[in-house]
């Protein structure tokens, strides 16, 4: 029959990179130690590489099954649901996080006066459309967005070659190393091993597919990319500016012309960010709406999804008075969202471990009895 | 949809009138059962007459006025019936007539009432003969048609230029001629309570994807109709997205465009009475395709999909974009161009937002009187349409001279792609809505909004953006949709059609 | 039925009735080109000089449009900016700004930080506003000027930095981001170049003359156009330029070599008490002014050429580093980055008495002009 709801290795991998540098690109760079950021970045990745492993793991052992559904079968009902419960809270957190970077970019770089709840509606009518249409339709969503992205940043990087001066790479490593280890826990938890929600869409994947090379490729891409924004941001703006911009690759690029003609074209770095927001925040709202479903017994996510979109959309705006709040919060936040990226996890792929090892012992069937992507039924 | 009695209510109403109405035996009586059935009707026209070797044997004919051939009925059913010795063997008195007296090319028997209403209203006769309960349902059908003629919304440039007409018998034989093989299957359906419009499917079977097809016959089954006058009747109630405003069930008036779907694997449906043809499944690629792409060089073509790829965007972007830019994002602006636009707005009484959508409102009516007129006004339309409101609008300060640019490159793209015309305007409005209201931020919203409702629709089933969607950069997957690859590079065929067989002819021209 | 009756008042009300608020009809809007900051009449206040465009002649067939210089006194930057809509009908909008004027007694006194906050926080204000400081008494004279290839002075006096570059390479301008950078990065000094009013046959116009050297961000003093210009070969900052020499050493430069390429490579060395700068630069260029008669085919008077020009150069950038030692003492080349980004140890422990190690400091200019081409003819 036709098959409404898988997605192809490639479409996985967009989906990945989109959630990795989807909104830090905006960012451009890491408060604290804006001139080494790239070394930080390069740490995180590689603090990151093993969690990602593991997060493969989880997968492989259960083929066509998402965390919801491991956590209910490796722990049982009771444990299984406070998971669900966790990692539903730790979505819609996440999704509101985001969310508030969003318009708040939107209000500062480009209309001071708009309020941020009309900003909102907008956005969350976009987001809420995508979602409810399935994860295929992410997954093409991805799919499309991912050389649109590519292309801009490619071009903005060639273009500010003129206003590039490489000196600001240097001094190298001139920062704290105290100060880069905390920048590089930062990078960690945002974006990189916020790749755990990516979890929660995993029943759409099939058996042949290899979710290490998901991960893998997924890591390696969006690390790539942040890597080359953070250059071309340190060549262009130098250590003082990117230190004290708000949104440094914004700056970048109304400082990058060409000739006359070409110059003012921060228009196109905007589109980059709503586009990688708009993948970041649906994938967020996809978990949300998911667990929140399973807890309650419902079959689909789909009925679910328009409460759990209001409450991440107020959360939002509730969640920080004012910007300052909103930068100082990501040390905040990573100490909240540590245990669900690394530990929560860990405990998981070790229950499951388990489990295959005692289901394999006993010869139960239910080892192979991983829900099919078509008999889900529920989407 | 009106409301209208379900179909078992009108066989009911249908069995009432012809309540112990049947063939029988008598003449008299079967004349008179068709006289009433056609009473209040003038053109029904019935002619008894007897065989002059043995005036027992008497015949009745009945035909509609104006639909039939006199010359035929009279050359080769009253002449022979009148004046050859007919001798009958006991039983089938009427098969030897049909095998032996009548020189008509397709004779059927039936002693279905219904069959014969049908049939003596399509340009049928029905010959009744004395004794038998049965009537003999001869061809004699001759109508005035259109004559072949190039579809005046399909023109191109060089290549065949025969355009199906109302008749669903020579729009099947432009197809049948192009197609000369039996794996060609051709069934015929059967739509509307009413008004029983006939309808041909056409695929070939081997390159046809069975479980459209059954798809396909499972949604037509649905159809409960009064009357279906227009291929488009039949679209609107067997598409997959009712409130998309994309086409996802293409339609043509060439022989030659149909032909080339069916060669794909797509499924042709015919319908009597018009020459439009639908074609389906259809993704969003072939919105940009064009028959006369085969037929000119590659070059030429490849760069005729790209034009059309980018008119779709500007037709739809441009007034969105040009508000957002000048009303929320000026510095985006070079310097000059600035003062340019900010010295015209300074003339004008409106803001760029209203002035920008009154216009567009303005060359909408414009092309719908275009196309209502009669053509001989058309060129008083064309100066008032330039002049009146291009030049004295501005020249009276109602609008700004850059805003009629905008609306004019809008418009031009715009008739460009006439397949997409609906999407078109309904996200042009959308996307000005947005951007009016929120800038290029709402601007790149309504785009989102747009690409995700692209990519969610199907068509029978195949997503509409194949094959973009997959991210396969493999040349023979994308080499008909922005470009269109030389024939000698077209070995496999499309598989927008849905994964039907895929055969690799070395020969050229295994495609399209 | 009803939920998309529903849908459709939602989406016409919040569209309509929200979202419009930063909606600006161009014809709303005062677009600044240039700003001049002076002192206000009472003291702690600033005189703002806002050069906007008039734009009321501008429809029509000629499109002219003129500079309307508004004033606004205030006590602060966005004080007096806001100030002047007492005096307009519609906003201030800067994105089109591209010139800011300072006045040079402002930047002496208070310093130029206070001054440039504003423009780097507002997001109208792009941040590649060019900042000068006037030459005159006041900064807004030169909004007086009529300048004489386009309308604004503040597009040209941008316009006349932009194309520097490619022409002379006598102006060392700083982007209003690159201020930023020079004042919280260490060992480079601030130079922000000099505007003043000159006669042009029978107009008074604008004219650029030299840069102003700051400590911290407080003015202390103007570097003349020349030893700027040589200042530039130091720091590698040349795009095209002219070079003039004399061959026949009689008083009178008979030599211009038009500078085609030229790259300059400087190392710095610590040897405990002073600072050693070896400094090379690399030149291609074409004869365009030759002494009457000179033979260019022959390699030796070629050879006379270059030696001469370069022993020119050499001297001059040598008078233009002694220069700004002796008479500012403040590391305006940049050195003192140069150390910073190979060690940035050695940096912390210099960076206290900087100036006292720049004075000091020995360098030995190398240069190698090869002379590509003599235009047309011999």
């Amino acid at each position: 029959m036709i098959d409404r709801e898988s997605i192809n290795t490639k479409q996985a991998i967009c989906i990945l990179s989109l959630l990795i540098f989807g909104s830090s690109a905006i960012f451009g760079s890491v408060a604290g130690s804006a001139h080494d950021s790239w070394i930080t970045l390069l740490a995180a990745m590689v603090l990151a590489a093993p969690f990602f492993i593991v997060f493969s793991r989880i997968i492989k052992l259960f083929p066509g099954s998402d965390i919801f559904d491991i956590a209910l079968t490796v722990f049982g009902k009771i444990a299984g649901r406070i998971f669900i419960l966790l990692y539903t809270l730790y979505s819609t957190y996440l999704g509101a996080l985001v969310l508030r970077n969003f318009t708040e970019f939107v209000q500062v770089a480009t209309k001071p006066e708009t309020p941020q709840w009309a900003i909102l509606i907008i956005l969350i009518a976009a987001i809420v459309y995508l979602v409810f249409n399935g994860v295929q339709v992410l997954g093409k969503w991805s799919a499309v967005i991912m050389p649109i992205y590519l292309i801009i940043v490619t071009a903005t990087v060639i273009l500010a070659y003129q206003q590039m001066d490489f000196s600001n790479l240097f001094p190298i490593a001139s920062s704290d190393t105290g100060v880069m280890a905390d920048s590089a826990i930062k990078l960690f938890t945002f974006p990189f091993a916020e790749t755990v929600l990516f979890l929660t869409i995993t029943k759409s994947l099939k058996k042949s597919q290899s979710p290490y090379k998901i991960y893998m490729i997924g890591l390696l891409i969006g690390g790539a990319v942040m890597l080359i924004v953070f250059f071309r941001n340190l060549f262009v703006l130098g250590g003082p500016t990117m230190e004290s911009e708000l949104f440094p690759s914004y700056t970048t690029i109304r400082i990058v012309r060409v000739g006359t003609f070409l110059q003012r074209l921060e228009s196109t770095i905007s589109s980059n960010f709503y586009l990688g927001g708009i993948t970041k925040i649906a994938v967020c709202l996809f978990g949300a709406s998911i667990g929140t479903a399973k807890l309650l017994g419902i079959k689909g996510y789909k009925k679910a999804l328009f409460p759990v979109a209001v409450i991440m959309a107020v959360l939002s705006q509730i969640v920080y008075k004012n910007i300052f709040e909103m930068l100082n919060g990501l040390s905040l936040y990573r100490w909240i969202a540590l245990p669900f990226q690394t530990l929560l996890p860990i405990i998981i792929c070790i229950g499951a471990e388990i489990k295959t090892r005692k289901d394999k012992k006993n010869m139960k069937p239910k080892q192979s009895g991983n829900q099919e992507p078509q008999e889900s039924g529920a989407y | 949809m009106l409301d209208y009695p379900s179909k078992e209510a009108i066989e009911k109403l249908n069995q009432q009138k012809n309540r112990g109405a049947s063939l029988t035996s008598d003449l008299k009586q079967n004349i008179a059962l068709f006289k009433g059935l056609f009473k209040d009707d003038d053109t029904f026209i019935a002619r008894p007459f007897n065989n002059k070797a043995d005036p027992n044997i008497r015949f009745c004919i009945f035909n509609m006025d104006g639909l039939v051939k006199p010359d035929i009925i009279n050359e080769a059913i009253i002449k022979p019936l009148m004046l050859t010795t007919i001798q009958f063997s006991e039983k089938k008195r009427l098969d030897t007539l049909s095998n032996q007296v009548i020189l008509i090319n397709e004779v059927t028997k039936t002693n279905n009432l219904q069959e014969l209403i049908e049939s003596v209203t399509y340009g049928d006769t029905i010959l009744i003969l004395d004794g038998e309960a049965e009537a003999l349902i001869l061809n004699t059908k001759y109508f005035q048609l259109r004559s072949v003629s190039e579809p005046p919304s399909e023109q191109i440039l060089s290549g065949p230029r025969e355009g199906f007409n109302e008749s669903l018998m020579v729009n099947l034989s432009m197809i049948h001629r192009r197609v000369r093989s039996n794996d060609l299957k051709l069934r015929y359906y059967t739509f509307g309570r009413r008004t029983k419009t006939k309808s041909i499917i056409c695929y070939m079977d081997s390159l046809v994807n069975k479980n459209i097809l059954d798809e396909l016959y499972k949604r037509l089954d649905k159809i409960d109709i009064d009357g279906v006058l227009d291929s488009n009747y039949i679209s609107e109630l067997i598409c997959d997205n009712k409130w998309s405003p994309f086409r996802t069930i293409g339609f043509t008036e060439r022989p030659d465009v149909a032909v080339s779907k069916i060669l794909e694997g797509k499924i042709v449906l015919l319908t009597d009475g018009t020459p439009v043809v639908l074609t389906l499944p259809y993704v969003f690629a072939e919105n940009f395709q064009s028959n006369e792409d085969y037929y000119l060089n590659y070059i030429y073509s490849t760069f005729g999909r790209f034009l059309r790829l980018i008119s779709f965007f500007i037709a739809i972007a441009t007034p969105a974009f040009y508000i957002a830019l000048v009303a929320y994002h000026q510095e985006m602006m070079p310097p000059q161009l600035y003062i340019a636009i900010a010295a015209e707005r300074l003339t004008v009484p409106f803001p760029d937002a209203i002035e920008s959508f009154l216009l567009l409102i303005v060359f909408d009516i414009l092309k719908e009187t275009g196309i209502r007129m009669p053509s001989n006004l058309g060129q008083a339309l064309s100066i008032v349409g330039a002049l009146v409101i291009g030049q004295a609008a501005v020249e009276a300060r109602l609008v700004a001279a850059p805003m009629i640019i905008i609306v004019a490159i809008t418009a031009i793209t715009s008739l460009l792609i006439p397949k997409i015309n609906t999407p078109a305007i309904v996200f042009r409005y959308f996307l000005l809505a947005l951007a009016s209201g929120f800038g290029y931020f709402g601007f790149m919203m309504g785009l989102s909004i747009l690409v995700i409702h692209i990519i969610s629709i199907r068509s029978f089933g195949i997503p509409y953006m194949t094959p973009i969607d997959k991210l396969s950069f493999k040349g023979q997957d994308l080499k008909d949709t922005g470009v269109r690859a030389p024939w000698w590079n077209m070995k496999t065929r499309p598989k927008a059609s849905g994964d039907s067989v895929r055969l690799n002819s070395k020969q050229s021209g295994g495609n399209n | 039925m009803k939920k998309a009756f529903a849908i459709l008042i939602v989406s016409f009300i919040s569209v309509t009735m929200t979202g419009c608020w930063n909606y600006r009809g161009a014809d709303k809007m005062e677009t600044v080109k240039g700003v001049a900051i002076d002192m206000g009449p009472k003291n702690g206040t600033y005189l703002l000089t806002f050069e906007t465009i008039n734009l009321s002649d501008a429809a029509g067939r000629e499109g002219k449009v003129m500079p309307e210089l508004v004033e606004s006194v205030g006590t602060t930057i966005y004080d007096a900016i806001r100030k002047a809509n007492n005096k307009l009908s519609s906003k201030l909008y800067f994105s089109q700004m591209q010139t800011l004027i300072i006045n040079q007694t402002l930047a002496k006194e208070q310093g130029i930080s206070p001054l440039i906050e504003w423009f780097l926080h507002d997001n109208e204000a792009r941040e590649l506003i060019n900042v000068v400081i006037s030459g005159e008494k006041t900064a807004k004279e030169l909004f007086n000027m009529k300048p004489i290839s386009v309308d604004f002075v503040g597009q040209e006096i941008c316009e006349i930095i932009d194309k520097d570059r490619y022409v002379l390479s006598y102006i060392k301008s700083n982007l209003i981001y690159e201020v930023y950078n020079c004042l919280n990065r260490d060992g480079i000094a601030l130079t922000l170049p000099i505007f003043m009013i000159v006669q042009n046959g029978e107009k008074p116009t604008i004219q650029a003359d030299g840069s102003a050297v700051f400590k911290k961000d407080k003015m202390i003093g103007n570097i003349p156009a020349e030893i700027v210009h040589f200042s530039l070969f130091v720091t590698d900052e040349i795009d095209k330029g002219i070079l003039t020499t004399d061959l026949n050493n009689d008083g009178q430069d008979d030599v211009a070599l038009e500078i085609m390429k030229t790259k300059t490579k400087s190392s710095i060395s610590f040897d405990g008490k002073k600072i050693k700068i070896k400094i090379n630069v690399q030149s291609s260029v074409m004869a365009l002014e030759i002494p009457p008669g000179t033979d260019m085919l022959d390699v030796t008077s070629v050879k006379k050429i270059s030696a001469s020009a370069q022993n020119r150069l050499v001297q001059k950038m040598h008078e233009s580093i002694k220069y700004v030692q002796t008479e500012y003492q403040k590391d305006v080349f940049g050195f003192g980055k140069m150390i910073y980004e190979k060690n940035h140890k050695l940096w912390h422990k210099l960076s206290k008495d900087w100036d006292v190690y720049f004075k000091n400091a020995e360098v030995e200019i190398k240069s190698n002009i090869f002379i590509r081409s003599s235009g047309m003819s011999k």
